[in-house]
């Protein structure tokens, strides 16, 4: 197919599906490492669902169709092949919202199975606390966005924090602090863990329960700590703070903006101090912190914002060959970065997800500068981020129980936990028969049509009048993912299918154009000539490409064996250097050599970053 | 044996080598995501396997986002009220979808309240059963009680 027809296909699928009278039915073509099966999901709209294997459980996911093209075409070298369903504005919600449905299920399942954890954890703490060993502390988001030590009252935080517990006291009266503080010290003296019931895992059924004993507890803490905070002023940590860009000073436009914005948000800071919520604490802690980053911003002339990172997110080593991608994604986080600044000007009054958004462009900005700099981990962690300011918290406060009540507790924690991750497993483990991303996007179609109506027994006759044809989730060969894909070709009421080529296909297709296809062919046929592969991190190695080599593909798989072999030989040479990972990228290597000698291909190659200007277009 | 025959065993053999593939490789993506934690920006719901793949995603547009927001609020209200779930749960869960969406104060915005409403229409409640929601669940406060009226007044 000529660029151009690729390209206007490409734009034609790419256009939105209609939303509320079609869905696509994606599959994602295989490749080395994080899916050798190949891959399906279903996209509604902008939103793609997909069940992915985490931990040994089937996991539904959601991405972003952007975010999703971008990963799996671009990034991962895997072309799409879009099938575009026609259906019912009813049939549509009906399947929109059992995927939802089953999405947030699945995430609060894997939440509380977290919360039990928590609470083991917790019970463990205080055990050995008691026991001397240790002073138990917990970690509590907001805790650690002001230093320990207080500081004198006249100082530029002292004072905003004072006008802060003015206008409370003016708003809630003047004994509002003192009560809020008593109470939130009843609620720490009365906490015990609780025996909860457990909802059985489901995929329908949201588990519903009270919050649990460490959750009940981090949220105490930080309410205790917010009332601290105003009762004696402490200082914003200045190494929780990123600076937007110090060349140029705020115009008037801007301080204007901000003082909108910190007025808006002390105004909201002084209800949400006496909210019902029972996780109020952190929230008002991070909004304090905001708001003091926000007057120092207006005091100093410059965008001065929380670091959005956790503590917790991925620190990436650089090598040589991640280093080079640092200018475009300095680039490409400075775009964003203007684009969230805009989008806080053009507004009004403090609308926090659009803060949020600024935070976290300008950290990763700030993050990626830091590397370029010199440091040798990149923090990364994707999406719109909250800044948590954790921090450990002391226990001291909470009741003191005796060791064998803890003991007790701790025994029954432990046991609910197992109970519930073997539930879990029961429920949602992995099996590449029977339960994986093929079988369980046709269970939820089941479902959406068991609950609008269809009786189990005429459920293939609802199925063939909503959808055009029934696919019955372990019938034959549909649990693997190209099988499926043709029979939603050959069952269901596809409108369009469109075949997007993945980012490396594209280019190729391109360069033949302007090119004798031979010197492509030749030039773009192995890892050292190629032009549009840069060997990443995470592929293992090897010399030919052979997605697009058929009858060459076992020949050339056996020179990609005989050099991944060889790589090994000499990985183990290098152990004591690399630390195993030439020795990892060899075994890897021949391991997707083999299929190569069968005419089989897995692996297409990855890319760390691809350019802006390089990236397929409709892709972000 | 005929071309067909040819081509169909062909076909054949290429499933059988690819079922092969699968079964030895596990099919379906994997999630290289940690075990996540209650810690939300742990347990992101994007899945995410790129190293550099740190973008915020911020070029959707103010409408976009909310709308995304609140079809969010909307479900989980939904599926919180089918499910039968006790009040003092529904605050957490609604705060852990806010702050997927980076927001915190989920009581401030309005969004959150029109979402709750769209939600408990969507859920068949009856008007005179969503009085029992907006005092519950508002907490008392009269602008989150009358954006859950409009958002449910919207939704039917």
């Amino acid at each position: 197919m000529a660029p151009s027809t690729v390209a206007v296909a490409i734009l034609a699928v790419l256009a939105t599906p209609v939303a509320g009278s079609t869905f696509d039915y994606l599959h994602i073509e295989a490749n080395e490492g994080n899916s050798s099966g190949g891959h399906v999901a279903i996209r509604f709209a902008d939103r793609v669902y997909h069940f992915q294997h985490d931990h040994g459980l089937v996991r539904l996911r959601r991405d972003s169709w952007k975010h999703f093209e971008y990963l799996y075409r671009t990034l991962k070298n895997r072309g799409i092949s879009v099938s575009r369903v026609e259906i019912s504005p009813e049939t549509y919600e009906n399947l929109r919202s059992a995927f939802q449905r089953r999405f947030i299920v699945g995430e609060r399942e894997i939440g509380l199975g977290d919360d039990l954890h928590r609470d083991t954890v917790l019970l463990e703490d205080l055990l050995a606390s008691r026991g001397g060993a240790t002073a138990a502390r917990l970690r509590v988001p907001g805790a650690g966005f002001f230093e320990p030590t207080s500081l004198p009252a006249d100082s530029v935080d002292g004072r905003i924090l004072a006008t802060m517990r003015r206008q409370v006291l003016a708003r809630h009266g003047a004994t509002f602090l003192g009560e809020r503080r008593r109470d939130v010290e009843r609620h720490l003296a009365d906490l015990e863990p609780t025996s909860p019931h457990m909802p059985p895992p489901s995929t329908t059924r949201y588990p519903s329960t009270e919050p649990l004993f460490a959750r009940r507890t981090t949220d105490l803490l930080a309410a205790a700590t917010a009332l601290d905070l105003l009762a004696t002023p402490h200082r914003l940590r200045t190494d929780r703070l990123v600076t937007a860009s110090a060349r140029r000073p705020l115009s008037t436009r801007e301080r204007a903006r901000l003082r909108d914005a910190a007025d808006t948000l002390a105004e909201s800071l002084t209800r949400l101090i006496a909210s019902r919520r029972p996780d109020w604490g952190y929230p008002f802690l991070l909004g304090t912190a905001r708001l003091v980053a926000l007057e120092r911003s207006l005091q100093r002339g410059r965008w001065i914002l929380l670091d959005a990172l956790p503590s917790d997110a991925q620190a990436l080593r650089l090598d040589s060959r991640r280093r080079h991608a640092l200018p475009g994604l300095l680039a490409d986080a400075e775009v964003d970065r203007d684009a969230a600044v805009q989008k806080v000007l053009a507004g009004d009054g403090f609308a926090e997800s659009e803060w949020s958004e600024l935070e976290t462009a300008v950290t990763h900005v700030a993050e990626l500068r830091r590397v370029r700099a010199g440091a040798s981990t990149l923090r990364v962690r994707h999406g719109i981020l909250l800044p948590r300011g954790e921090a450990p918290v002391s226990l001291a406060t909470t009741p003191r129980f005796h060791p064998a009540q803890i003991t007790r507790w701790l025994r029954a924690a432990r046991q609910r936990e197992a109970d519930y991750t073997a539930a879990l497993r029961e429920a949602h483990g992995y099996n590449l028969l029977l339960r994986n991303c093929v079988s369980e996007i046709f269970r939820t179609i089941d479902t959406a049509l068991l609950e609008s109506g269809a009786e189990p027994e005429n459920l293939r006759d609802a199925s063939t009048e909503r959808l055009g044809g029934y696919i019955a989730p372990l019938a034959g060969l549909n649990f693997i993912p190209f099988v499926s894909a043709q029979r939603v070709r050959s069952t269901y009421s596809v409108a369009a299918n469109v075949e997007l080529p993945s980012y490396r296909d594209y280019h190729v297709e391109r360069m033949r154009a302007s090119e004798p296809s031979l010197r492509v062919a030749l030039r773009e046929s192995n890892v050292w000539t190629s032009t549009l592969y840069t060997p990443s991190a995470e592929d293992g190695f090897f010399v030919f490409f052979t997605d697009r080599r058929l009858l060459l593909r076992p020949v050339l798989g056996a020179v990609n064996l005989l050099a991944s072999t060889a790589e090994s030989g000499f990985g183990v040479a290098m152990l004591p250097i690399d630390r195993g990972r030439s020795l990892h990228a060899g075994l890897s290597g021949a391991l997707f050599s083999l299929p190569e000698l069968l005419f089989v291909n897995l692996r297409k190659g990855s890319n760390d970053y691809v350019p802006t200007d390089m990236r397929p277009p409709g892709t972000p | 044996m005929t071309n067909r025959d040819g081509f169909r065993t062909g076909r054949r053999l290429i499933v059988a080598l690819l079922l092969t593939a699968a079964l030895a490789s596990g099919g379906c993506s994997f999630s290289y995501s940690s075990k996540s934690s209650s810690d939300s920006s742990k347990s992101s719901s994007e899945s995410s396997s790129s190293p550099f793949d740190s973008s915020s995603a911020s070029s959707s547009s103010d409408r976009a986002a909310k709308q995304s927001y609140q079809q969010d609020i909307a479900d989980y209200t939904k599926a919180y009220v089918i499910s039968g779930g006790a009040d003092s749960g529904f605050p957490n869960g609604i705060g852990d979808i806010a702050r997927k969406h980076g927001v915190s104060d989920w009581e401030s915005d309005q969004s959150t309240w029109e979402g709750v409403g769209a939600g408990l229409a969507a859920a068949n409640v009856k008007p005179d059963q969503l009085d029992t929601y907006k005092n519950n669940w508002g907490a008392g406060d009269p602008e989150a009680m009358k954006s859950i009226q409009r958002g449910y007044d919207r939704a039917r």
